[in-house]
């Protein structure tokens, strides 16, 4: 006697899902601090250079939402204009240093050989000094500013994105289209650009939020010890910096700006897993 | 049926994906006796392998069974936790997969692994294990099966593990035995060594097989019954015999018809196939599965589904109108006018070559070790070509066969400007051809072009099919703009392909579809001679016959050559003016088609014809086996390349001397110590078997 299994099959199959919850979840954070350090100044309740001085170091009341600050300045006001800093130079020495590491990484994955060799050693040598090592020597050798840390960031990140670039060109370069491509005789700068590039975007953006949430970490870090962003610029880093002190009478004004630092970075990190997932579901759902 | 070791009754398996739930198997029964092998059948996408992993309980997290029955020796094997199922896996129901690489765990040696599952389902004690590994060793016949027993899976050739893992498969004495296509990434005369085995296993052990293939040739060899599987749907059923002499389906009339034959070539006109594809398996068709691609089709076809109907021989098939299709034949080469074929090939051979391959060497250099960097030992080198001499004519097709490694894609790579070579000269319409493409004048890499064999990587997937088609045109200075765009119309015009597919990504193509738009890539530059690189290996039959159709036709219309690199004689046979047989990187034979198919052959080509599997049961092929792996390709020695396997081997001579070309009159050529007189004695591998009508 056959056995027929009554249950509804179709319900009882997992669907996928089209938009991960990660992707969401990671992109309504960043947007909110992308559009605080857009228009950061014109929202806040307070200028974030007023002093209140009658009502320093105040605690998270209805006027102040998460308190003030030694001077009396609104904490509100001064994490939400501060993302600005934080974002821009995590931004700023992301893209670059995916920039210079992807033109190395395609140039050496596709040339292949001793270039690549020797590139390849360079680049291990640069990843043998601990991150936050290296920045520190680049902006105390080029100087404390916001702009030398967005620099030292993209040095730090150029040979772990040339990396990551190059295994994935290799793979391509012996793929057939790029062989058919060689075969017509066309121009190495085409293959690399028209053949190549293309289908890398997936691992380089993935990658680039995953080297975004190591930015704003280390750009963070600098202001902290006085090397990235400059008082009197609004900097989280800064704030948690000069406010430590009073870190047991009022600990939010330490507090918020460390909350605003990790959920951004959560925020960058649940983006990038979110970005894979959803890169690799297409990516299946087309085979 | 109380005899069936397996028993599938209405089975239907569903996959959950994103696009939709994919219906993969929809009320299929088939069952097996004890001793008998039931040969499912199917192209990709006919739900064979679920069919397969579903009676296995292995199917994918996101598949599942929706309805039916699976009993084996009576129980119900969907019914079985997991415990139990443990028990009836491995012993009782044993699986042989496609790739022995992945079966083979490669931390463990191979005789521990045999000895492992005979200690965990039979609980003997450590020594006899290994006793009865050793056996079973033997029993595949593995040359020195103690030393293998140490062996790690690495350490062995495909051939070796695939035979390592056919020996676990009956380790414990299965009574049924599941066999999902085990020889298909194997070489021809590998395959056949395994193919005997498991015929002589079979006779030896008498488990029930179900034997999963596409392959129509291995099913005519050692199957009893066959099951043709065609997008979820069994639609045809009966014993070998019959299926092949007079199949009833539709579709199995058409596979069979549209396999390219040793008795069929491309001047007796195109081979019939099967147009369209399959129907999208997350809608699948209410009414009959093969209505859209049937050439019988009527209106009732597209009413309701049909019903398997019994056959008065045996068997069943699910059609309304098998009595009214006409008998089965199919077309062969005496059909058509031989002497039309034969004046053809004449002309061509008579016609001054386009391309001269002249002594081509490519040898790659093996990394030393340390301690022969040390010793300052000369590198050693990969004698991939060593020393290959063709010429190709216009319109003519030029087969290179050979098993891996024997060097003819690499043969194919040099011509194209993939790789230079080490020695020896190509020329080109009378001049000298430079190694690497970018070296090369622009008109002479437009004149070359090449055809790969993965239709998944030979487009790229960022690039629309327009662009792809389009670039060559540009690239070459034969079209821009609107001209352009409408070249490009016309080249999917010439390969069979709307228009509106200019504005396609390739993963919205079919397998079939995407090999289209390489061809009319290739043929976009207006191209002189064409590298053809294994170009249908990656394709099913169905599809095969259709863009092998298209290469003759396109090859006719203008007259461009073709040097097609193949392992598949039966392709070569069909599609081939000359031939050129290839082992361990030098010439074994070369000669018009009609000359290399028949004797005198060089035993290499012998050994080959007598391995490929052929769709006809009516078909006798003489048995020649090669015994052992092909050598290295690392200094080779001075003799004869084929010496160590070379079932005709004379002696000493064949090792220590390079053979002398022997040429018959026609201009046959075969490189061989035995003299030309006793080759011509050598008796056909291949005849046809007269059976009397039944």
């Amino acid at each position: 006697m056959a056995l027929t299994l009554s249950r509804p099959a179709v319900i009882a199959l997992p669907r996928a899902r089209r938009w991960p919850a990660a992707l969401v979840a990671g992109v309504a954070i960043l947007g909110m601090f992308a559009i605080f350090s857009a228009v950061g100044p014109w929202i806040v309740p307070y200028d974030v250079e007023q002093f209140h001085r009658a009502s320093a170091l105040q605690a998270p009341s209805h006027a102040f939402w998460f308190g003030t600050d030694r001077y009396g300045r609104d904490v509100l006001s001064r994490v939400v204009v501060g993302s600005r800093s934080t974002l821009t130079m995590a931004a700023a020495g992301t893209l670059l240093g995916v920039a210079l590491g992807l033109v190395l990484g395609l140039g050496s994955g596709y040339v292949g050989g001793r270039p690549d060799e020797a590139l390849m050693r360079v680049m291990d040598i640069v990843m043998s000094f601990p991150s936050l090592l290296l920045a520190l020597l680049v902006v105390s050798v080029l100087g404390a500013s916001a702009v030398n840390a967005v620099l030292s960031i993209a040095v730090v990140f150029v040979p772990r994105v040339a990396r990551v670039v190059r295994s994935a060109a290799l793979g391509l370069r012996t793929a057939e289209f790029v062989e058919a491509a060689q075969v017509r005789g066309e121009r190495a700068s085409w293959i690399v650009t028209r053949e190549i590039l293309p289908n890398l975007w997936p691992p380089i953006i993935v990658e680039a939020c995953v080297r975004m949430s190591f930015a704003v970490l280390m750009s963070v870090s600098l202001s902290y010890l006085g090397l990235g962003a400059q008082p009197p610029t609004p900097d989280w880093g800064l704030m948690v910096a000069k406010e430590r002190a009073f870190l047991v009478q009022a600990p939010w004004v330490v507090l918020f700006p460390a909350g605003a630092i990790v959920t951004l970075v959560i925020g960058v990190n649940l983006l990038g897993d979110g970005l894979r997932e959803w890169l690799m579901a297409r990516k299946s759902a087309d085979e | 049926m109380s005899d069936a070791v397996l028993e599938v009754r209405d089975l239907s398996v569903a996959y959950a994906t994103p696009a939709g739930v994919v219906h993969a198997v929809r009320g299929a029964s088939l069952s097996v006796a004890a001793g008998e092998t039931v040969a499912l059948v199917g192209e990709s996408g006919s739900g064979k392998s679920s069919l397969a992993f579903a009676v296995m309980r292995a199917l994918d997290a996101n598949g599942r069974v929706t309805h039916g029955s699976i009993r084996f020796q009576g129980d119900e094997l969907l019914a079985l936790g997991p415990a139990a199922l443990q028990r009836v896996r491995g012993s009782r129901i044993a699986m042989v997969f496609q790739d022995p690489h992945t079966a083979l765990n490669p931390t463990i040696t191979v005789g521990e692994q045999v000895a492992e599952v005979l200690r965990a389902h039979t609980r003997v004690p450590r020594a006899q294990a290994r006793q009865r590994a050793l056996e079973l060793f033997a029993q595949v016949n593995l040359a020195d099966a103690g030393r293998v027993y140490a062996r790690y899976p690495h350490e062995l050739s495909g051939g070796q593990q695939q035979r390592i893992v056919i020996a676990m498969a009956f380790a414990c004495a299965p009574e049924l035995l599941i066999m999902d296509e085990p020889t298909t990434g194997l070489d021809v005369t590998t395959e056949a060594r395994i193919l005997d085995l498991i015929a002589e296993m079979k006779t030896r052990h008498r488990p029930g097989i179900l034997y999963i293939t596409h392959n129509l040739g291995v099913v005519a060899r050692f199957c009893d019954r066959v099951v043709v599987m065609y997008a979820g749907e069994i639609v045809e059923e009966g014993s070998v015999r019959r299926v092949f002499a007079a199949p009833s389906h539709p579709y199995t009339r058409g596979l069979l018809a549209c396999l390219p034959r040793l008795d069929r070539v491309k001047h007796d006109g195109p081979l019939a196939a099967i147009e369209g594809a399959l129907p999208s398996l997350l809608d699948p068709p209410r009414a009959c599965v093969f209505e859209e691609r049937c050439p019988d089709r009527r209106a009732v076809c597209a009413q309701s589904k049909p019903a398997l109907a019994a056959l008065p021989e045996g068997g069943a098939v699910r059609c309304v109108r098998w009595t009214e299709l006409p008998a089965f034949r199919v077309a062969t080469h005496e059909d058509a006018a031989g002497a039309v074929m034969a004046a053809t090939e004449r002309d061509l051979s008579a016609a001054p070559p386009l391309l001269a391959i002249d002594e081509l060497r490519c040898h790659y250099p093996v990394r030393r070790t340390l301690a022969e960097t040390l010793r300052r030992l000369p590198a050693r080198a990969v004698r991939a070509v060593d020393g290959v001499s063709l010429d190709l004519a216009r319109a003519v097709t030029l087969a290179v066969v050979g098993e891996s490694g024997c060097g003819k894609t690499t043969l194919g790579r040099a011509i194209v400007g993939l790789l230079a070579p080490s020695a020896g000269n190509v020329r080109f319409g009378g001049a000298a051809l430079a190694g690497l493409a970018q070296h090369r004048a622009r008109d002479l890499r437009r004149r070359i072009q090449v055809i790969f064999q993965n239709p998944e990587a030979t487009l790229n997937p960022q690039r629309t099919v327009g662009q792809a088609l389009g670039r060559p045109l540009e690239l070459f200075g034969l079209a821009r703009g609107a001209e352009r765009d409408r070249r490009v119309r016309e080249l999917l015009a010439a390969v069979h392909l709307p228009p509106h597919y200019a504005d396609r990504y390739p993963h919205e193509l079919s397998g079939g579809e995407k090999q289209r738009v390489a061809i009319a890539r290739a043929f976009a530059a207006e191209p002189e001679v064409i590298v053809c690189d294994e170009p249908l290996s990656a394709l099913d039959v169905s599809v095969q016959a259709a863009v092998l159709n298209l290469l003759v036709d396109l090859q006719r219309r203008s007259a461009t050559a073709y040097l097609f690199i193949s392992h598949d004689l039966s392709v070569v046979r069909y599609v081939s003016d000359r031939v050129a047989v290839m082992y361990m990187g030098r010439l074994c034979e070369e000669g018009t088609a009609h000359d290399v198919f028949a004797p005198p052959y060089h035993p290499y080509t012998e050994a080959l014809l007598s391995a490929i599997p052929i769709a006809d049961p009516a078909v006798r092929q003489r048995r020649v086996r090669l015994e052992g792996p092909v050598p290295s390709a690392v200094d080779p020695g001075p003799g004869c390349r084929f010496h160590s396997r070379c079932p005709r081997k004379l002696g000493a001579i064949c090792e220590t001397t390079a053979p002398p070309a022997r040429v018959a009159p026609s201009g046959h050529r075969i490189w061989c110590h035995i003299p030309l007189d006793d080759l011509n004695r050598i008796p056909p591998v291949v005849e046809r078997m007269e059976v009397a009508p039944s």
